[in-house]
């Protein structure tokens, strides 16, 4: 089983995402924010990372790029707001594995990280 | 020191340190307050992020989760953020906790418009297809915040037979209002063009019609890309009315195919300024290339944004480019300014520069240099890096 960092400052979403993925036997690490998810990227020993685009103090794709500069290359799943177009698209040039537009199916998010985890 | 003015002195420091502790007081109390709401919300969530997760209804729920505008909150939260069975699962919550029935009684009118407010929001916010009714009767509400509220509720349950009704009450309501009621409209997507059509060709007709929502009809039209509302467009662009007219025009850059463009090239004649200057836009988003002799003489236009709303359009266009460039040397000082403004906006400018350095220069880039170092020092033009006007690169 993986070990799992949920960034959003939205804590709905991240009891729900925590839930979904603690029932399918993961660890999950929160961050309530963008310099907090950083620093649990390069601290805590994560598989993977699903990242809310709009947090306080750092974007989701600055977290990303950031991690990606230092060669930290676990996969990450961005999550963004509908019509944040141009998010999904920087994300996915920055290395980003996948994205899910909000509102979301945590059901669609748990098969995406367990095809991401697989692979 | 005499008495009186040591008795004023007491009494001025005593007020001041009794005004000091209420204020302290009143702080504290409010810090605490805030405190334990920010408390009691988190346990709302984490209640309904474990009602989600597991998918139970709850026996016996906590008689306040009915009543609690913060337990309201949460569900909206969740509600908001999940599509599929977890979103259905919110909605059974809510029928469940009957709370749709608390905010029905919030929402009467012998509550404050405060109170009405929140728990109309709320009620849109997690509103079925059981409230359309309701939402409905909300539109008619003298509220102008309500009735946008339930625009806005109708709209997201695709409710197209409130489109008429959503239109009549942006007619009765002040502009700023009308504006919002259109805009919700918007949230209805591509859906919304036939009732909408329907709504205009009805009022379109009438003595007196009514020309300001007709016109933000007309907007929402383009704002959805009702492509089958081409023609009425077209229409509306030779109407009377000003307004229509310049809605129309901007609506067809949106959704105007071939048959569009001859309309908008007529339009450029227009006696008012603002319908030329949003015809030369559309022209120009519509990709048009038999615009491009059309537009040229609009850059003499003795309008400021018509001209450069035309150098923008012409820009875009097939040969545009060659156009700008020619418009430097115009004896038209006003033809020469739009040109080079929209040339240096659409870094022209500083790529024939960069080609120029790294000794690629085309025959165009040689004009185009040796036009704007040959323009008079007072002609305005956003700054490039690497060129001063009237200097040689």
């Amino acid at each position: 089983m993986a070990r799992i960092l949920v960034a959003d400052d939205s804590a709905s979403i991240r009891l729900l995402v925590k839930r979904h993925l603690q029932s399918d036997g993961h660890e999950v690490v929160e961050a309530v924010d963008g310099p907090t998810a950083l620093a649990a990227g390069r601290d805590e020993d994560v598989d993977l990372a699903i990242l809310d685009q709009l947090m306080p103090g750092l974007k989701g794709i600055d977290v990303l790029q950031t991690w990606r500069s230092e060669g930290i290359e676990f996969p990450v799943v961005l999550l963004s707001g509908v019509d944040d177009h141009h998010a999904v698209v920087s994300s996915l040039d920055e290395g980003a594995s996948d994205y899910i537009r909000k509102p979301f199916s945590p059901e669609e998010l748990k098969a995406r990280i367990t095809r991401l985890l697989a692979e | 020191m005499d008495d009186t003015l040591l008795l004023w002195l007491i009494g001025s420091a005593s007020a001041a340190v009794v005004t000091m502790a209420v204020l302290v007081v009143v702080k504290l109390v409010h810090r605490s307050y805030g405190r334990w709401r920010g408390v009691r919300s988190a346990q709302y969530v984490a209640a309904v992020g474990e009602l989600i997760s597991r998918s139970i209804l709850p026996e016996r729920p906590h008689p306040a989760w009915r009543d609690d505008a913060l337990f309201h909150d949460a569900l909206v939260n969740y509600r908001l953020s999940l599509v599929g069975s977890e979103r259905g699962f919110v909605d059974e919550l809510v029928e469940h906790l009957g709370i749709l029935d608390v905010l029905r009684s919030r929402m009467r009118r012998r509550h404050s418009t405060n109170h009405r407010l929140q728990a109309v929001s709320t009620f849109v916010d997690l509103a079925t297809e059981s409230c359309i009714p309701d939402l409905r009767q909300l539109l008619a509400d003298p509220n102008a915040h309500i009735a946008i509220h339930a625009a806005k509720g109708l709209s997201r349950l695709r409710d197209t037979e409130s489109v008429g009704a959503i239109l009549d009450r942006a007619a009765v309501a002040p502009s700023w209002h009308a504006a919002r009621l259109a805009d919700a409209l918007t949230g209805f997507g591509y859906e919304v063009g036939p009732p909408v059509r329907d709504w205009m060709i009805l009022e379109i007709g009438a003595d007196e019609p009514p020309v300001a929502t007709i016109s933000l009809a007309i907007r929402v039209l383009g704002q959805v890309s009702d492509v089958e509302a081409e023609g009425l467009l077209l229409e509306l662009l030779a109407s009377d009315f000003r307004e229509w007219r310049v809605a129309a025009a901007s609506a067809l850059g949106h959704v105007g195919g071939d048959g569009a463009v001859l309309g908008l090239i007529n339009a450029l004649d227009d006696e008012s300024w603002p319908v030329r200057a949003r015809a030369a836009t559309a022209l120009g988003q519509l990709a048009a290339p038999s615009a491009v002799d059309h537009l040229e003489p609009l850059l003499s236009d003795p309008m400021w944004w018509v001209r450069q709303n035309s150098a923008e359009a012409i820009g875009r266009l097939p040969g545009g480019i060659r156009i700008l460039v020619d418009a430097l040397g115009s004896e038209d000082a006003y033809a020469a300014d739009a040109a080079l403004y929209q040339l240096t906006m659409r870094g022209e400018v500083a790529a024939a520069i960069e080609r120029t350095r790294t000794e690629s220069q085309t025959e165009l880039d040689a004009e185009l240099l040796d036009r704007v170092g040959a323009m008079p020092t007072t002609m305005a033009a956003p700054p490039v890096a690497g060129l001063s006007t009237g200097v040689a690169v």
